[in-house]
This record gives C-alpha cells, structure tokens and sequence, in this order.
C-alpha cells in the first residue's frame, strides 16, 4: 500500500545506495560511480518529499491537519531531509563528490535509524494544545534547516582530519586519502557550512523562544533543550571567532565542528532521552 | 587604532581571546543546570545527590545556577567584553567605510590580484567618459581624481555591510538589557516596583473575578494589577481519542464597573491588556455542578448556579429566560453512576421546554428563534498565567537585529572597483581593478562580467 511509511522505506534504501555509490567512488575513483551517487541522492530526495507531502496529507485525512514536524519519529525524518538536501546543493556548489562518502550515510542511518528503533512513535497523533501553533514549525523548520548543515560541518571536520593524518604521514597520493581535498579547501567549506548553520540555528532559537513566550509567557526558561542550544551556539560562536586568532588553526576548527555537531546531537537526543523539560514531548 | 598605545587591561577586555574563554565557559558551565534539577526543594538534592554533593550543590548556587551570582558574573564579563571590543574596532570600521579610495596610488593598485586591461582606440577623455557611463550604466557610481598619468574613478557597493558584525554584536547586548528590563527580580530588588515587571498565575473559578494576582517569586505575595479580570467561562474541548485538544477560557476586563474587553484564549492565544499578558496555563476541577447555557447560533455562554429548589431566572446581553430542575434521579451505569436531571427552560420567546439532560452530557434545545446547548457540569476554574515583561520587545527588536545582522554579516560583502583611465605608448588604455572583502570567487565573476563586457563594448 502506498503510503509515507511505504515511500520513508524506500527512500532509506536508496540514501543506502547512494552512499555506496559515493564510498564506490571515494575507492576506486571511479567517476561514474560519483554521478550515480548523486544520481540516486537526488532521487531519495525526491521520494522523501513525496513522503512528507503525503503525511501531511494523511494527517488532514485523519481529521487532526498538521505539518509532518511534531514528534521525533518526524523531525528525524525531517533532519535526514535537510541534510540530504544540503549535501546535494553542496555538491553541485562545489564539485567534491568525494564528500559524499562521509556525508550520505547520514541520512541513510538517520532513516535506518527511525525504522528499526520499535520505541518511537510512528503514528500520526492530534497535537496537545501548547503544541498548535505556527511558531512552532518555523521553530522545526529553522532548526532542522541548522542541524543538516552542521551534520555535514561534521563530516567535514572528519574528512579535514582525515586528509591532515595523509598528509602528516606522508600518504601517498596513490593512497585512499590522498583522494581527499585538499586543507585548505576543506576548511574554507568547514567555514561555510558552519556559518549557514549558525545562521538557521539563531532563527531556531529566536523562533522557539517566540513560541515560548507566546504558549507561556516566558522567552527563556533555561530548561534542558534551551539550554543544549544555547551551548550548542556558544560552540559555533566559539569557533567562528577562533578564526580570527592565530594559533588556532584547520585542525582546532575541524574538531570544533565535530564538537558542534555532538552539542547538537545531545540537545536532539540527549535530552530527551537523558534528561526532564518542557520538550519531552519528543520522547513520546 | 595603530597609533595609540593600548592600555594592557583594555586590550585584554577588548581581545578575542577573552571572548574564546567567555564563551568556553558558558557553554560548559551551562551544562551543569541541565544535568543538576533546578529549583527543587533542598531535599531533592540530598536525596538524589548525597549530602555530600548537596553541600557543594548548595554553596555554589546550582541549584537555581543560572540566576546565581558566579553566572551572572560570567554574563556580565561576556557583555562587557563584546562592549568593549566593539567600541574598541568600530572606529576603525568607520575609517575604513568611509576611506577615500581615489588616493590610492594607481602604481599600487596595479598590483592587485584582481584586474582586467582594456585598451580604447579614442583619446584619453573620451575613454574616461566611455568608462565613466559604462559603470554608471551597471550601477556603479563612480567618483573620479586626476592623477599624474590619468584618471582614476571609483565605485564601491557595500561598504556598510561592514558595519554587519557590530549589528550582531549590539543585538546581543540588546537582548541581555531587554532581559534586565523585563526581569521580576531587578524590579523588585533594585527597583523597589514589583508591579513593574512580574511572572505570577491566578486560579480563577468560573464567574468569578480578581484584582490581584500572585506573584511567583513571593508565593505569599499578591500583586494589584490596577484593573479587574473575571472568567466568564472555561471549556475543554477533547480529540475522539480522549487527547486535550484546546483550553479556552472567556475572559472579561473590568475597569472599576465598566466593561473594556471581552476574549476568549486558548494556550498560544493570551491576552494582552495595559502591558499584562493571559496565558492558558491550567485548570482546576471545582467539584460543585453549575448549569451552562450556550447559544449554539451567537457562541454565546451563560452560566448559572445549580439550584434544584427555585426557578433561576437568568440574563446575557440582551438574553434571557428562566430554568427550574424539576426532578433528579439517580442513575447506575458501569462507571460509577451518574446522575440525570429534569429541567424546564424558556427563554423570551414561545412556550417552555422541558427535557431531560445526564450529568457531563449536552443537550440540544430548539426554542423558535435560537437553539441552545445545555449542559451540567462541574465547575472548573481556569489557571492563567499572568505576566507584564516590558523588555520583551526588547529583546524581540534584538532577535531581528540579530538575524539582519548574520545575514549582512555572512552573505553580503563590500566590493570596490576602481578604472584607471591613462595612456600606453599612444593608445587609451583602462585597467580595472577590484576588490571584495568576502566571497572573492563571485565577486571575480561579477568583476568579469562587468570588465568583459565594457572591453567587448568599446573595442
Ligand atoms: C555569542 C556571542 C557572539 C556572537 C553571536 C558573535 C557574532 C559574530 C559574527 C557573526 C561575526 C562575523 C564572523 C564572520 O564573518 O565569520 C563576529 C565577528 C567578530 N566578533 Fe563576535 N560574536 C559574539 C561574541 C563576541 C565577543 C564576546 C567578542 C569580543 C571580543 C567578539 C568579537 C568579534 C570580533 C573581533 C569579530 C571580527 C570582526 C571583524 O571581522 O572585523 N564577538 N562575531
């Protein structure tokens, strides 16, 4: 039967094949195998967005309309989106399939991820009062638009690290790393991601913070999931600024994007899972 | 900047490096309220932590962490380094937005990376107003100076897109003062105004009014609001699954007798009045039956008291009737029973009803003109939450200016181009030069564009 469940399946398969496409590539440099990569990335995406369209749909079917961002089962869908999605525009910005390798599989264990965990809520369910509101999905939205460019910052940062260790050890060019970037290419990238992330992710915290004082009269409350995005800023704002002082080179960046990222991972999962606040709802 | 010698404690205050301390810390000392509960009573900490632990919990504020001296301190540090840093680059900022580029040495600008060479076939004048109208035409204004060998023009977009950067730096310091000006505390403890910013909540039972509301800061004290709110109604209105779908409640302002406004609010829609807001925060069962009339046509609600011994006559607006319970009988049923009621209604118009009406369950009156909804229920009473924040807009208009300012700070750039216009053996010849601050690659393509262009124009 065709529904979104159906489609996020398929859609998981082929992020799978993707990014075998894409480490196919990063092996045997095998230009071909880039273009599929992309290729199929783009045809999961393509799918995925029918899926979401078509849970949006099947919300409104079910009496209860609302945008496919509500619960955890739905914003990771929602992350492995954004991250495809900006992976892809990445690619055809800048030309460096080789990325893909360590990008791709993000989307594909997040989605593989949402399949296999039994715990989480799949179903679509009616929103709780303090949950119906337009905030909140600019809320979602701008976050998750963060999140995916900081998952690819991340990869990035590991790439960077990667290609440094070639480097340092005198790899050969012949070698599977030496088919990484170059530093210098992959930093300016690092860079890039990182602000565009930094970006969306102060909307996300204004926008919920508006949310916030709309549902109950405080902008800021300090509780577990504000507070992991507000380190989680701190972090980026650290390490936009690191660039400005000498001594702190590629490297330091390169791990402080992957810092960046583990912040974000902890303010998605950790504290739902970790700790008590006012997002519980996502553990549900 | 160059020139004046730095007061070591200035520099400091003004250096990135402290900045890169600053932040390390907050970031990581934030961690600690999300791991340790906060505002729980003392014995929260004993037992889930060990005496031990709840001694240093205690000593060092963290249980109520970020409102604690060491914390502020730390916010404070922050602000000031920002403050400081800013005032400290911003006069260089100027300099550099307002420069002069037509004393640049044309010797120099040759040297730059980016440039094109086109050579004219017309006399030097000429070519400089070829030049001139060419980059008028591609909307950059130039501005030109004799030189010893030719004529260099200027233009330049964005120059005040350097200014992006401080913009953000100003929206934070404008969101932590919008924080300030909106915090209880400051009001209460410094100035000595607890009506001036305040967080409290009221319980207020259906029909009921209030002039004063509790503060949560001082759970003893009450706050006089300077004006009356009464709850006209509360409802809850529920999902097939049994699931809360909306809180509503009708709420009334009063000033002294009169009536100002009427509204009713949901959880995300308050109400806003003389700088307070309405939230929908709870509710409470008041275990004591009431009757509801609604008008189904005008949405119009009227409550009355539950009186099984007299006739009640009642009024809303222009509405009104009389209603007697005439019998009450007991009811089993699986859940515990209930109970089912007799009642005789009229509004102004046509003869009585009469009809029988289950506790918790509506009935539906047709009378000639209107058609109502009867029900009997419990009596609930709405928790608002009530708060007057007058720095939020404040920290709204920081929130924007944050986001403009990234948006300049990250995606726009300053871009200079200059044309110099002199002669080479005999021939006009125009080099153009250009420069950009950030995102130099499309920059490039646009200063080619641009070069190319006037070259294949005019040659
Ligand atoms: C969390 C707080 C802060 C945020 C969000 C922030 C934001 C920014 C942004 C977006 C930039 C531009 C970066 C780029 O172009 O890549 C910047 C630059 C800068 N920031 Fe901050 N900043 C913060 C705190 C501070 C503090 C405390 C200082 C104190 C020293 C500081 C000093 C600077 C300096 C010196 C620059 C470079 C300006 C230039 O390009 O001339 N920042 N800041």
């Amino acid at each position: 039967m065709m529904n979104s469940s159906y489609l996020f399946g398929i859609t998981t398969i082929v992020y799978l094949l993707a990014s075998v496409s894409y480490i196919a590539f990063f092996v045997f440099r095998n230009k071909t195998a880039a273009r599929a990569g992309l290729g199929l990335a783009i045809f999961a995406i393509l799918i995925q967005t029918t899926g979401l369209g078509l849970r949006w749909h099947e919300s409104y079917q079910l009496g209860i309309g609302h945008a496919p961002l509500t619960n955890m089962y739905e914003s990771l869908v929602f992350f492995a989106w954004c991250a495809a999605i900006f992976y892809v525009l990445l690619e055809i910005k800048f030309k460096l399939p080789i990325i893909g390798a360590f990008v791709m599989p993000i989307p594909f264990l997040t989605l593989a991820y949402t399949s296999l965990d039994k715990d989480l809520g799949k179903e679509i369910s009616p929103l709780i009062p303090a949950l119906q509101s337009n905030w909140l999905i600019a809320h979602v939205i701008t976050c998750f638009i963060g999140y995916g460019a900081f998952a690819v910052a991340a990869g990035l940062g590991i790439i960077y690290l990667l290609r440094q260790l070639a480097d340092t050890r005198k790899f050969s060019q012949e070698s599977l790393l030496g088919n990484l970037p170059d530093l210098r290419t992959l930093d300016d990238l690092i860079h890039k991601t990182i602000i565009f992330g930094f970006m969306w992710l102060s909307a996300g915290i204004i926008t919920g913070a508006v949310w916030a004082n709309e549902a109950w009269g405080t902008y800021w409350s300090w509780d577990p999931k504000e507070t992991w995005s507000i380190i989680t800023w701190f972090i980026y704002a650290l390490t936009l600024h690191a660039r400005f002082t000498r001594g702190w080179n590629g490297s330091r960046i390169a791990w402080l994007s992957v810092l960046g990222f583990i912040s974000v991972f902890f303010t998605y999962f950790g504290v739902n899972y970790l700790l008590a606040g006012l997002h519980s709802y996502g553990a549900s | 900047m160059a020139a004046k010698a730095k007061n070591p404690v200035w520099a400091f205050l003004a250096s990135v490096h402290l900045a890169l301390l600053l932040l390390g810390l907050l970031a990581s000392t934030s961690i600690i309220g999300t791991i340790i509960q906060q505002n729980k009573p003392a014995e929260h900490y004993v037992q889930t932590w060990g005496p031990a632990k709840a001694k240093i919990i205690q000593s060092l504020n963290l249980a109520d962490m970020y409102n604690s001296g060491w914390f502020l301190c730390l916010l404070g540090a922050f602000s000031l380094n920002l403050a400081i840093c800013s005032i400290d680059r911003l006069p260089g900022v100027v300099r550099v937005v307002r420069m002069d580029n037509l004393t640049r040495d044309p010797e120099q600008l040759l040297k730059m990376k980016l440039q094109h060479q086109v050579q004219v076939n017309d006399s030097h004048e000429a070519v400089s107003k070829l030049a001139t109208a060419w980059l008028t035409r591609k909307g950059w204004k130039a501005a030109s100076r004799n030189k010893e060998n030719g004529l260099l023009l200027f233009a330049q977009k964005g120059a005040w897109t350097r200014y992006g950067v401080y913009a953000v730096h100003i929206s934070i310091l404008t969101i932590l003062l919008g924080a300030i000006i909106g915090s209880p505390t400051v009001a209460e403890k410094i100035l000595h105004n607890p009506q001036f910013a305040f967080k409290g909540g009221v319980l207020l039972p259906e029909q009921r009014s209030t002039n004063r509301i509790f503060s949560y800061d001082e759970e003893e004290h009450s706050l006089p609001l300077g004006f009356t709110v009464r709850c006209n109604f509360f409802d809850i209105d529920f999902y097939d699954n049994g699931m809360p779908k909306e809180f509503v409640s009708g709420l009334t302002i009063l000033e002294g007798d009169k009536e100002i406004l009427t509204k009713e609010i949901e959880v995300n829609k308050p109400l806003k009045y003389k700088g307070v807001t309405f939230y929908q925060s709870s509710y409470n069962d008041m275990r004591k039956p009431v009757i509801r009339l609604k008008n189904v046509s005008t949405g119009q609600r009227t409550l009355l008291p539950f009186n099984s011994e007299a006739t009640t006559a009642w009024q809303n607006g222009a509405e009104q009737g009389m209603l007697r319970i005439q019998d009450i009988r007991e009811i089993p049923s699986a859940n515990g029973g209930g109970a089912e009621f007799d009642i005789w209604f009229m509004d102004s118009q046509g003869p009585p009803s009469t009809f029988t009406v289950r506790y918790n369950t509506p009935v539906l009156v047709e009378r000639p003109t209107a058609k109502y909804e009867v029900k009997i229920s419990s009596q609930y009473a709405t928790g608002l939450q009530v708060s007057k924040d007058p720095g939020v807009w404040w920290v709204y208009s920081g929130c924007a200016l944050m986001l403009l300012g990234l948006y300049t700070a990250f995606f726009m750039s300053h871009r200079k181009i200059w044309a110099y216009v002199h002669e080479e053996n005999g021939q006009a010849k125009v080099a153009f030069i250009g420069q950009a601050n950030k995102n130099s690659l499309g920059f490039a393509k646009t200063f080619a564009r641009l070069t190319e262009g006037f070259g294949k124009e005019h040659t």
